[in-house]
Formats: C-alpha cells, sequence, structure tokens
C-alpha cells in the first residue's frame, strides 16, 4: 500500500529570479507514520526521462524546511509528519519541457525495529538489537537490498535497495 | 479535582476502572447505538477494551479521518483506551504545544476516552552512524515527557535492550512504565523474557510487557487465500479442505497425499505446506500466565475478521487467550491492533468496520 507514494498534483518548474533553475514534484511518506528526517532519506534516487540526478543536484522541502540531500544525515531531530507531503527540488537549469514525462523516485527509509549498534557485552540474546537488526552504517544504495525493500527495483542499479515508485507525469507551465 | 488532574494522578488500575465505567454512564449519546458498558463485569475482571490509532492509519493518511474523529468512534463504540501514536500526530512533534495539549485533554473530556498508552519507538537506527546510548536515552526522555502531558502512563517499547535498561530510571522519574513488546515471532519462553523479566523484578513500576496477540496465531490469513485463487494458482475446493483438515488436527502428510489425488495446481500442494506453517510461531496461551504480573497493556493484533455476524479472528486464538487474561488478574487495556490494511491494495480495507468487528468479539468475550 505504501508503493504509491508520488503525487501527480505539485509536479512544476521551479523558477528563481525569472529563470527556470530547475523542477519539483512532491511525495507523501511511504509508511504508517513520520519520519526523522535523517531516517526518511537514507537512500534517495531520482531519474527522470531516464536522466539520473545526482545527490547534490537533489534538495528536499519539508515544512517550511530545506534540506539538501547530501546533508540529511544532519536533520536527525528534524521530524517529516505523517500527512504532510515532501518537495523534492531537482536543480536543472532551463528545467523541463511541457508535455509528458517519465518520473521515477526511489527512496529507503530505515525501520525503529533494528539497531545499527553492535550489541554490548551482556546483551547477546536473541531480540536485544531488534526483528531486523540493519546492516550497520550501510547505505542501501549500490548494495544489497535490505529486507522487505527493493523487490520492486529489480535488477536496476540506480534503484537498488530502494522501495520505487514511477509515474508519467504531465508538466504544466 | 477535575478529570484530567484525576487520570494525571491516579493513573493506575482504579482510576481507569472506575474512569472508564463512568465514561460509558456519561456519554449515553455516545454510546447508544454501540454496545454499552456494564458496571458490573467491569468489576468482575479487570480487562478494558481500547484501540491503538495506528488501526486508523489509512484513513487518516487517506480519507482525511482526524485524532478527533478517532477519539469519537472509540467512544461511540465503548474502547475508551487510547493507545496514541506521537509519531503520527500532525504539526507540533516532538515539540507540542500547551495549546495542543489542552485540545487533547478536551476531547478526552468530550468523549469520555481514557489516555493510556504512547506507541514509541527507540529510533536508534535513524543516521548512517550508530547512536550512542545517551543520545537514544535522551530522544526518549523527550517522548517519555510528552506522554506524560497527554496523561499517557504506558509506553510500548522494544529494542535495543541496553537503550532500554538506561531509560528505565528515566520512566521511574516520569511516573511511566515502559512495556517492551512480545511481537511475532518472539517465543514466550526465552533469553529476552528472563532479562526482562529480572528488570520487572527490579523495577516493576518501571517495566514490564505488552504481549502482541500476533504471537497466538494458528490460521492463516483468509485474504492471503483470495488472493492466490484470484490469481488463478489456488483452487478454492482443495485450499478449503486442507484449511478444515488444518483446523481438525489431520496428519500433514495424510493431507498433501489426499491433496495430490485432486488433481492439484502448483499453487495447490505449496498451500499445504503455508496452512500448516501459518501456527508455526503460535505460542500456548498458558504460557502468557507467569508473565501477567508483568503486563499493564496488551496489543489486539488483527489482520482480518470473519465476514459475518458470528465476529471472530480469523486468524488468532483469542477465544483461548483472553479468558486467561480474565482469570489471571491482567490489569489493563486490550488495544486493537487492526494491521490488515498493510497487505494487498486490492481490495479497500474497511479500518472502521474491521476495528468494530474487533472489538464486538472482545465484548462478547470479556461480557462488557
Amino acid at each position: 500500500m505504501w508503493e504509491h507514494f508520488l503525487l501527480k498534483r505539485g509536479f512544476r518548474n521551479v523558477v528563481r529570479g525569472g529563470q527556470i533553475t530547475g523542477f519539483q514534484f512532491k511525495i507523501v511518506i511511504p509508511y504508517y507514520r513520520g519520519l526523522w528526517v535523517s531516517a526518511a532519506f537514507q537512500g534517495f534516487a531520482v531519474r527522470v526521462d531516464g536522466v539520473v540526478y545526482p545527490k547534490n543536484k537533489i534538495s528536499l522541502k519539508i515544512g517550511d524546511r530545506t534540506f539538501p540531500l547530501t546533508e540529511v544525515d544532519q536533520a536527525y531531530d528534524d521530524f517529516w509528519y505523517f500527512h504532510d507531503p515532501a518537495t523534492v527540488i531537482v536543480e536543472k537549469p532551463g528545467g523541463l519541457t511541457p508535455g509528458l514525462h517519465k518520473v521515477e523516485c526511489g527512496i529507503f527509509y530505515e525501520k525503529s525495529y533494528g539497531t545499527k549498534e553492535t550489541p554490548p557485552e551482556g546483551y547477546n540474546f536473541q531480540f536485544s538489537a531488534g526483528f531486523f537488526p540493519p546492516s550497520r552504517g550501510a547505505a542501501p544504495q549500490g548494495g544489497a537490498p535490505p529486507a522487505g525493500m527493493g523487490a520492486s527495483a529489480g535488477k536496476d542499479p540506480v534503484m537498488a535497495g530502494l522501495m520505487t515508485c514511477s509515474l508519467d507525469m504531465v508538466l504544466v507551465i | 479535582m477535575n478529570r484530567r488532574e484525576c487520570i494525571s494522578i491516579l493513573a493506575g488500575a482504579t482510576a481507569t476502572t472506575v474512569l472508564a465505567t463512568n465514561g460509558a454512564m456519561g456519554n449515553n449519546s455516545a454510546t447508544a447505538a454501540g454496545p454499552s458498558a456494564s458496571a458490573k463485569t467491569v468489576l468482575d475482571h479487570k480487562v478494558k477494551r481500547g484501540v491503538s490509532i495506528y488501526s486508523y492509519q489509512r484513513a487518516m493518511m487517506e480519507k482525511g479521518m482526524t485524532l478527533r474523529d478517532c477519539l469519537e468512534e472509540m467512544s461511540d463504540i465503548g474502547a475508551y483506551g487510547v493507545e496514541f501514536m506521537t509519531q503520527a500526530m500532525s504539526g507540533e512533534y516532538p515539540n507540542v504545544s500547551d495549546k495542543w495539549v489542552d485540545e487533547w485533554w478536551k476531547m478526552m473530556d468530550k468523549f469520555g476516552t481514557i489516555p493510556d498508552c504512547l506507541t514509541g519507538f527507540v529510533d536508534s537506527c535513524r543516521r548512517l552512524k550508530p547512536m550512542t546510548i545517551e543520545e537514544n536515552v535522551a530522544f526518549l526522555e523527550r517522548d517519555l515527557k510528552i506522554a506524560k502531558k497527554l496523561g499517557l502512563t504506558k509506553v510500548r517499547l522494544g529494542p535495543p535492550a541496553w537503550v532500554i535498561e538506561h531509560a528505565i530510571p528515566v520512566a521511574e522519574k516520569y511516573g511511566i512504565w515502559i512495556g517492551w513488546e512480545i511481537h511475532a515471532p518472539m517465543p514466550l519462553k526465552s533469553e529476552l523474557i528472563d532479562w526482562v523479566v529480572k528488570q520487572a523484578e527490579k523495577h516493576p513500576h518501571a517495566i514490564g510487557f505488552v504481549p502482541d496477540m500476533g504471537i497466538f496465531q494458528k490460521y492463516p490469513r483468509p485474504f492471503t487465500r483470495e488472493l492466490q485463487i484470484r490469481a488463478g494458482t489456488l483452487t478454492r475446493d482443495t485450499a478449503l479442505y486442507i484449511e478444515d483438515a488444518y483446523r481438525k488436527g489431520a496428519d500433514k502428510a495424510e493431507v498433501a497425499s489426499k491433496v495430490q489425488g485432486m488433481k492439484p495446481k502448483p499453487g495447490d500442494v505449496s498451500y499445504v505446506e503455508a496452512v500448516y506453517r501459518a501456527g508455526a510461531a503460535c505460542q500456548n496461551p498458558k504460557d502468557l500466565i507467569p508473565l501477567i504480573p508483568y503486563c499493564k497493556h496488551v496489543h489486539g493484533k488483527c489482520h482480518e475478521m470473519t465476514k459475518g455476524d458470528e465476529f471472530n479472528d480469523t486468524e488468532m486464538l483469542y477465544g483461548e487467550v483472553i479468558p486467561v487474561l480474565m482469570e489471571n488478574g491482567f490489569d489493563g487495556f486490550i488495544a486493537t491492533e487492526f494491521e490488515g490494511q498493510r497487505v494487498g491494495g486490492v481490495e479497500d480495507v474497511d479500518e472502521i468496520e474491521e476495528v468494530r468487528r474487533h472489538q464486538l468479539m472482545l465484548k462478547r468475550i470479556l461480557g462488557s
């Protein structure tokens, strides 16, 4: 039920100082509750019409705050609310042309049912570290898909390990 | 003393029992159409009905159902115990304003609902680098403070164990009880259980268990069968025969051999294994008895209720477990935790109806 996280509304070019600097679209939380920004975007990828946009060209607007994707790990005390879509802003001078575009988005969020910490001595019993302890410190992109995610990404290296959503969206200026 | 002060101060079993009864009686218009609580039976045993708002997640996300709507619904069905997830609230978490807290208490008064348990998370893996115990405990402390303001005297938590152990003194400081969730596939006899019992013996008011009724899942979910039939990989008559044989305790090998004679599809053959595996992690309800003194809250897990007017869970052994809770002095709420909306997408699962069906089952067994 969570794999349909791309919204059609909100897809548009971004204009700054009279210039089109890029495009943006909205995503909802593909989970049953809100997420810490650092947890929500441990893996993230955007591909539009087959073009992959690097992390340093992507930022996220959540509420009234904007986070560069490269800095989300620092946003571990910023909360992305359950009901509020986030805006994904992608830098692309000139933006996208009016018409139909294929937008693909992949996301990996860390769940709370495990920990990256190594159990200290005295805690070496089953489930002390969680149901599904994640692999320690590993970002999912380019690695093996974490349990429960990435099945839909198949062998696509860009989306490996990510929950993906793909839509043909109409860009209107 | 107003109701908010009464709940906040007395927060123990006595207050919630009395308030559950008063809440029902003081709210006749809300309960007229639904089940009404009976003071006598509430006092006979101490098991009360509640709902985790987790149950309404899809209605909240996709259909605009608000927290207020959830509380009104719970009041309408006489499920007064509120399990609340701060991380599903809108707008203010983790910095909750006094105005929001006042609104919360106004809603509790209006609907006769009782703050009971916070669905809490350690969230220790929210960064790419591991977080320290101190960072994790500080994070939990903030949630415990919110719980305190909202009158939620219990918090459902889970791993990591070493963080929980360090959070016990903090829980004691705020008068909050931490319930370690025993969730499938955890067995009731294990090193983890022994570890929590050891902590609970030392700090009975600060830690214990929240058993999730999913540990008593014995039967397969009908929806899974229906998906396979729809996909053409499973034959209905064969599937129903296998399930019936399993319920009657028939030998698996005999059933498998009989299925071979039914001109089976590959899916029919593998369904024997699936059905017989459905209860693989099912615990013996009697094994819960020694842990009941450490339990103050129960998760009433539910994926799918039966469709007719018999009001039974399709998978879990509620008919056996609830009497065990009633007879062995469990004192607290069973919060319905409907989770059937998380599978599929083929059918529009109606959370309101499924929760109501689950509550009708609880009411039948509890008598109130």
